[in-house]
């Protein structure tokens, strides 16, 4: 019973994820644009495309991941690879020249750092948990779905600020 | 509500809990210690003299002060990951070439590998001006490990200013520097 918890929460968790991402690409739009450009190398033109059609594919994830539908496990699918996909694009950059910027959460104009890494590793691990052993219907009542669903949303917002939890435990060490 | 789902949830509110009060914790311990609050950190006051230094430059050879006794020096400190700095080359190489003019050594001090340094300054030539120290010693001179961020150093090793690049201080230096090299074209 507990896998089944533990599965439900990694699914709305993933998608309370790729809706803020979502969203704070939205908040600033401009910001999100120059970075295609500054970062990845897309023209202003290409930037003006892929901006929009990144956002709308992380809302339909997002909404997807929890219809609760025979969909929800496709989309975790997808989510994993362009996760996948998205992180060893970084990954790369960042091992090219450490100054990436991302702006995944619409955050600071800061370069991505090995923690950014580290959160997206976390979450292809936790969707390759749900795609191994999830799968299967789950039978929840309001309740228990209700609680769950909160429970994803506090891990969200850790899962999401991982650099600046990182940046306050190591500055407190006296380490940055 | 059954005893499993209480469980999980009280593991995954227990590991919550825990992560908010070490984290509020460390906040606790940056905003009440100064030289861990990045707002408040400073180098040494004003007027005084700079802890020596040591550093190596990229040819490998060793300097036991990076601010000299000789001449003033300006230390900067630029961070690759920092996209501000990479901006501020081009005007610092502009200064360093009407440094010795003016009678001021210029003086990188990174804590940086030498690959990533050369690759940050690809093609700049303030890469023979690099002086790579340790972190600790990093932190005598930059407290906050601000960049793009500089210190004014007397001939007698003294601090005299302090600041971010473009700041008004910055801003007058540079205008001091103009003038020596619109003096040089007349």
């Amino acid at each position: 019973m507990i896998l089944s918890y533990f599965l439900f929460t990694i699914s709305w968790l993933v998608a309370f994820t790729l809706l803020m991402a979502a969203w704070g690409k939205v908040k600033d739009l401009h910001r999100f644009k120059s970075n295609l450009r500054d970062s990845f190398g897309f023209s202003a033109r290409g930037s003006k495309f892929v901006a929009p059609l990144i956002i709308v594919l992380e809302f339909l994830l997002a909404l997807t991941t929890v219809s609760g539908t025979q969909l929800t496990y496709l989309a975790m699918v997808v989510s994993f690879v362009v996760f996948i996909v998205f992180t060893a694009f970084l990954a790369y950059h960042w091992l090219q020249n450490a100054r990436v910027k991302c702006s995944c959460f619409g955050e600071d104009d800061r370069p991505v750092s090995v923690f950014d890494l580290l959160r997206n590793t976390l979450i292809i691990l936790f969707i390759g948990c749900y795609l191994v052993i999830g799968g299967f219907e789950l039978s929840l009542t309001m309740h228990s779905q209700f609680l769950l669903v909160i429970l994803a949303l506090a891990g969200s917002t850790v899962v999401i600020h991982t650099h600046d939890i990182f940046m306050v435990l190591l500055t407190a060490r006296g380490k940055v | 509500m059954s005893e499993s789902l209480v469980l999980f949830s009280l593991v995954i509110l227990a590991g919550l809990t825990l992560l908010n009060l070490h984290l509020t914790l460390g906040l606790y311990k940056i905003i009440n210690n100064p030289s861990l609050n990045v707002k408040d950190a400073h180098p040494v006051p004003i007027g005084e003299v700079l802890p020596p230094i040591s550093a190596r430059n990229l040819l490998g050879n060793q300097v036991t002060n990076v601010a000299t006794e000789s001449m003033p020096v300006v230390l900067l400190f630029l961070s690759s990951k920092c996209p501000t700095c990479k901006e501020k080359i081009p005007q610092i190489e502009h200064i360093d070439s009407h440094a010795p003019r003016a009678g001021v050594d210029i003086r990188l001090i990174s804590t940086e590998s030498k690959p990533r340094l050369k690759h940050f300054l690809k093609d700049s030539s303030l890469l023979h001006r690099v002086f790579i120290t340790s972190r600790k010693d990093y932190k005598k001179l930059n407290p906050s490990l601000a960049s793009p961020f500089y210190l004014f150093v007397d001939h007698d090793r003294q601090l005299q200013s302090f600041g971010t690049i473009g700041d008004s201080d910055w801003q007058v230096f540079v205008e001091q520097i103009s003038s020596i090299d619109s003096e040089a074209q007349a």
